[in-house]
């Protein structure tokens, strides 16, 4: 059902990062929705039911990246939602946490858009 | 006056005494006799004449008278005879010279006067006087016998005296010369020569005597011989002890119970560099000997002292020590020799015992510097003896882990560790190869390295343990804020370089219009230049807290020109908004290096600005007393909460994360760095939607800090 545009929740405090995944993901066709924080990531994810989540993992709020994560894999409405882990963090001890966190993937910055493209449209095939 | 003389003049008073008492009393009873021989004589013929001549002078009968005279004068002796009647002389006859003299009679040999004995008897007849007759005897006769007895005597008295000296001489003599002998002998002996022999002769007792001199003086060689015997070995033995107290390192002084020195040894005049003199000791007062020998050591009135109270005491007394004034320390000992309950000696032992007392000094020297090194220590440490068990700690390790000496003392070493972990609240155990991490949380949470190093003796076996604890809770800090810095570092910079690399990606793989292209490209820049400005900041804040300040050029400036500068220099990035300065005159000299102090100023300008994107001007206002100058710079921006201020100086820290308003983080870090390394103070006061503002306050002469002294 490709034909249907997959809705990406791009998560991070950076605007800059934001911008970058905006911008290499709508030429694709996704339709994309933002948030800054922690909260408003999960509320969304809850509301729009988007496809993917992009999710950084240090962010302001009560809750950081793994957190979120853990909560939207944890929750069985929500567990069709694809979560990539998006995260300055490289350490094995952080990729292992994402794991746990139930990361369907993990992604170091700096990351190649192109890859990340790869990457999503790899899924639901 | 000698024996013999004696002898001899005494018995010679005796014997002429006693035989001059017996030749006189003999002679005049001699004499007496012979008077009394001579009276009776003189009488009787005289009786008797008168009696013959009674007759013939009766008849006048002159013929018979002369007859009768005649026949008297026969009688030896008779000088004359003379008879008459009481008228005339009726015959006589006679010597003539005697018939001359007057008649007297004689009463004794004292009347006599001419030699002859004149006498008379009357003639009678019944009791009629007829006459008388008278008669001369010759004494001379009588006198001759006397005389000749006289000299009989005496002479027989004078040998007898002669004789009885000449042998008492003789045996004098002979006593004598026994005798000489004998004190010749006995002088002999007294001489030394023992087993001299004196003549014995004859059996008496003088022989007897002699003899047995003899035997004593043949005794007494005897003796004599084994005494050289016993002397001999004395010698040899007396020998053998100088010998050996000649040849002791120590000092051996002996002095008698005079006060002479008896012997002094090479070990003790060599100990004094007293120039060889041994025999030179011998007999001298020990007094002398001490008053030579006393500047030698560093304290003499002390020592003087000392050494007549050993002696008053007059006990043994070992091992006293005593310091020379050329840094040497001898040791002494004093012992009173006693036999049968007397002092008959006195010695003294001296040793040169600087070796020992030197190194003993090292050794305590040793000791107190290890001892101040142990107490000192910031590391703790525990001793454990050969039998296991604790016997010190140091001051470091009982405020590490709370627990005193009498709490650990004794302890064995597999108690030890439980007994810590009880105490101590450990935590964690990380053994690592040759050490072992552990972490406490009593008395306070701490990190501790611990160590163990064995102590071994020459065989190599274990005997003592030291165990020794390190406080790393600081470096084990600062290790994980460096790596926190770095991780926190590196993480900062994947963002910005993720736009860069994933713009730059976008640009390549795809088209875009040239509004994008030129959007995509500007985020690209400003991503850049903010790594770079991190990049900077990074290594100048890695820089100052390397150096410590150490390539800051602090000189003494003027404060105002510093400011203006930064005022006037400061770029605010819309080139629209200003400062509002106020800057006093008259501002003092500061001591300050002026490209930090930029950089310092810039950087609270910038957060001011960049911290009231709504606009508003910012205040740069400087106040100055005798105490400090202070700035301020204020903006109406969007202030901080309290969290924020408490955060502000924390590196990377940012008071807003959304990206907004750009910035490392590290800014105000750098800016505390170079306030406290110039001993500069800096305060925030802020409201959340009021604004901020940052004080700097810069102490004035006085008010500087040791650390900006120190750089200064």
């Amino acid at each position: 059902m490709d034909t249907v545009a997959r809705k990406v929740l791009i998560v991070d405090d950076n605007a800059g990062l934001r911008k970058l995944i905006r911008l290499t993901l709508k030429t694709a066709g996704f339709q994309l929705l933002e948030a800054e924080n922690g909260d408003d990531a999960l509320r969304m994810t809850k509301s729009h039911l988007p496809d993917f989540v992009l999710l950084d993992v240090m962010m302001p709020g009560s809750m950081d990246g793994y957190q979120v994560c853990s909560a939207i894999k944890n929750d069985p409405s929500l567990r069709h939602v694809r979560v990539f882990i998006l995260s300055a963090r490289a350490q094995q001890a952080d990729l292992d946490a994402g794991r746990q966190a139930g990361a369907d993937h993990y992604l170091v910055k700096p990351f190649s858009p192109v890859e990340l493209l790869k990457l999503v449209q790899s899924y639901g095939r | 006056m000698s024996f013999r003389l004696k002898t001899v003049l005494g018995i010679a008073l005796i014997e002429a005494a006693l035989l001059l008492i017996l030749v006189l009393s003999s002679l005049h009873e001699l004499r007496h006799i012979g008077e009394e021989q001579l009276k009776q004589r003189a009488l009787t013929t005289a009786t008797l004449f008168a009696t013959t001549t009674a007759d013939a002078v009766l008849a006048s009968d002159l013929a018979s008278l002369e007859s009768f005279v005649g026949e008297v004068l026969q009688n030896p002796g008779l000088v004359y005879a003379r008879v008459s009647n009481k008228e005339l002389t009726l015959a006589q006859d006679g010597d003539p010279a005697a018939l001359q003299r007057t008649f007297v009679a004689d009463t004794g040999f004292s009347t006599v006067q001419d030699g002859v004995y004149d006498a008379a008897a009357v003639i009678r007849i019944g009791d009629q006087t007829y006459g008388r007759v008278e008669i001369g005897l010759e004494i001379a006769h009588l006198q001759r016998e006397l005389q000749r007895a006289t000299r009989n005597f005496s002479g027989i008295a004078l040998s007898e005296l002669v004789l009885s000296a000449l042998f008492s001489l003789a045996l004098g003599s002979l006593l004598t010369t026994q005798l000489r002998s004998l004190i010749q002998g006995t002088k002999a002996v007294a001489e030394g020569r023992f087993g001299y022999q004196v003549r014995a002769r004859g059996k008496d007792e003088i022989a007897q005597a002699v003899k047995a001199f003899n035997s004593m003086s043949t005794g007494l060689a005897r003796l004599m011989d084994e005494n050289a015997e016993q002397r001999h070995d004395l010698q040899a033995t007396s020998d053998l002890l100088t010998g050996l107290v000649d040849n002791l390192q120590s000092g051996v002084l002996m002095v008698d119970k005079d006060g002479l020195v008896l012997h002094a040894n090479a070990g003790f005049t060599s100990l004094f560099a007293v120039p060889p003199m041994v025999g030179d000791l011998k007999g001298r007062p020990f007094s002398q000997v001490v008053d030579a020998v006393i500047d030698h050591y560093a304290h003499p009135r002390a020592v003087r002292y000392q050494l007549e109270a050993i002696l008053s005491q007059g006990e043994p007394v070992k091992n006293v020590l005593f310091e020379l004034g050329d840094g040497r320390f001898v040791e002494t000992d004093y012992t009173p020799l006693i036999a049968h309950g007397e002092c008959y000696a006195h010695l003294w032992n001296q040793r040169d015992v600087t070796e020992r007392v030197t190194a003993q000094r090292q050794v305590h020297e040793r000791r107190r510097q290890l001892d101040t090194v142990f107490e000192l220590s910031p590391d703790g440490f525990v001793y454990f003896d050969a039998e296991g068990s604790v016997t010190s700690v140091n001051p470091a390790f009982c405020s590490m882990t709370g627990l005193t000496l009498e709490q650990v003392i004794g302890i064995h070493r597999y108690q030890f560790f439980s007994m810590l972990r009880t105490n101590c609240g450990v935590t964690d155990v990380d053994d690592s190869p040759g050490y072992r991490v552990i972490r406490t949380t009593m008395p306070k949470p701490r990190v501790l390295s611990c160590n163990e190093r064995s102590l071994r003796d020459d065989r190599g076996n274990s005997t003592e343990l030291v165990m020794y604890f390190r406080d790393i809770t600081h470096q084990r800090e600062l290790d994980q804020m460096k790596s926190d810095f770095l991780a926190t570092a590196a993480h900062e910079l994947r963002t910005p370089l993720a736009s860069v690399y994933g713009f730059a990606e976008l640009l390549l793989q795809f088209d875009h219009d040239a509004e994008t292209r030129r959007d995509m490209l500007e985020t690209i820049h400003k991503q850049a230049s903010y790594l770079v400005d991190m990049l900077n900041e990074l290594l100048d804040l890695a820089r100052i807290e390397a150096r410590s300040g150490k390539d800051f050029e602090i000189r003494r400036q003027p404060l105002r020109p510093l400011l203006k500068d930064a005022i006037d220099g400061f770029l605010p990035e819309d080139g629209l908004r200003r400062i509002v300065a106020d800057l006093p005159e008259m501002l003092p000299v500061v001591a300050a290096d002026s490209t930090k102090l930029q950089q310092v100023l810039n950087n609270v300008l910038s957060n001011a600005f960049k911290y009231s994107p709504e606009g508003g001007d910012v205040h740069f206002s400087v106040t100055a007393d005798d105490d400090a100058v202070r700035i301020a710079i204020t903006d109406k921006g969007m202030g901080m909460t309290p969290e924020q201020v408490a955060n502000v100086f924390e590196r990377f820290y940012r008071a807003d994360k959304s990206g907004a308003i750009p910035g490392s983080g590290l800014g105000m870090s750098l800016v505390r760095e170079i306030i406290s390394i110039h001993g500069w103070d800096i305060g925030i006061d802020s409201e959340p939607g009021r604004g901020t503002t940052v004080t700097i306050v810069i102490p004035l002469a006085g008010g500087m800090t040791e650390r900006q002294r120190k750089v200064g």
